[in-house]
């Protein structure tokens, strides 16, 4: 124990972030407000990536440094909320499938007619979106239907 | 003789001045200090930074005992300084051994310390 414990402690985690920030950004990745904490090989992960695919990738590149035995995924999708990103629906003619997960084998939960326009909430997978339609309703849909405006 | 007596005056002269010096860094540490301003060896960020200086203080007494609270953490044992007032050693109640830091400025309203590269600063709590 001393007065400097929590200044030491901080300096280390923040050398740590700073070497685990320089191979993520080889890779160009870049990771919001990234917080680690390595508990004997065990990393502890956080903050916030573009989309859940970028937080596999974290995963997978850290998984093989020295001194990791094993990474603890705490990273969140960025919230899109407040930059309002509207999207308008591209389907052919029909409506759009609002679901309960992303992928075509979870519920639908809603739709969003021909034409209306959604606002992204949080890019998930790279081929799925979390939006809130018109009327409110929020779920997963497809990337490939929406455009944005 | 009175060579003798001159040099005697002398020398206690100088033991009187080193020996007030020493009190006075022992008296001027022996107050609540408000952590102010960390300045650590690596950029930290603004958040953490802001955390530890929340509500941190040390306090140091006469009787050579010293407690640390808030967020620059929790610590209480005993203290030395050395003759010169330019390094603090603690030794912590927790038993870990003890710790040298380099007093870097020990004023009444003022204590800078210094630790692998790291700095702390401090003002004297009203």
């Amino acid at each position: 124990m001393g007065l400097f414990d929590e200044v030491n402690k901080a300096v280390t985690n923040q050398q740590e972030v700073n070497s685990y920030s320089a191979i993520l950004q080889e890779n160009g990745i870049s990771i919001n407000n990234m917080k680690t904490a390595n508990l004997n090989g065990k990393l502890n992960i956080s903050g916030t990536v573009h989309d859940m695919q970028t937080a596999e990738r974290v995963v997978a590149l850290l998984q093989g440094q020295p001194g990791i035995e094993g990474v603890v995924n705490l990273l969140e999708v960025e919230d899109l909320t407040s930059k309002n990103i509207q999207m308008s629906v591209e389907t052919k003619e029909s409506n759009l499938n609002i679901r309960k997960g992303p992928g075509t084998n979870f519920e639908i939960i809603g739709k969003a007619s021909h034409g209306s326009t959604v606002q992204l909430i949080k890019r998930m997978y790279n081929d799925w979106y979390y939006v809130k339609t018109d009327e409110g309703i929020e779920g997963f849909c497809s990337k490939s239907y929406l455009k944005e405006m | 003789m009175k060579k003798l007596k001159l040099s005697c005056i002398s020398a206690c002269l100088v033991l009187f001045m080193v020996a007030s010096c020493g009190k006075d860094h022992s008296k001027q540490i022996a107050r609540t200090w408000t952590v102010s301003d960390i300045e650590a060896s690596t950029t930290l960020q603004d958040s953490v930074k802001t955390k530890m200086l929340s509500n941190s203080q040390m306090v140091f007494t006469k009787d050579g005992q010293y407690t640390a609270n808030g967020g620059i953490g929790t610590d209480q044992g005993s203290y030395t300084l050395d003759k010169d007032g330019k390094s603090l050693s603690t030794m912590s109640d927790a038993g870990k051994g003890n710790q040298v830091y380099t007093i870097d400025k020990l004023t009444d309203d003022k204590l800078v310390l210094k630790n692998s590269g790291n700095t702390i600063t401090c003002v004297a709590k009203n």
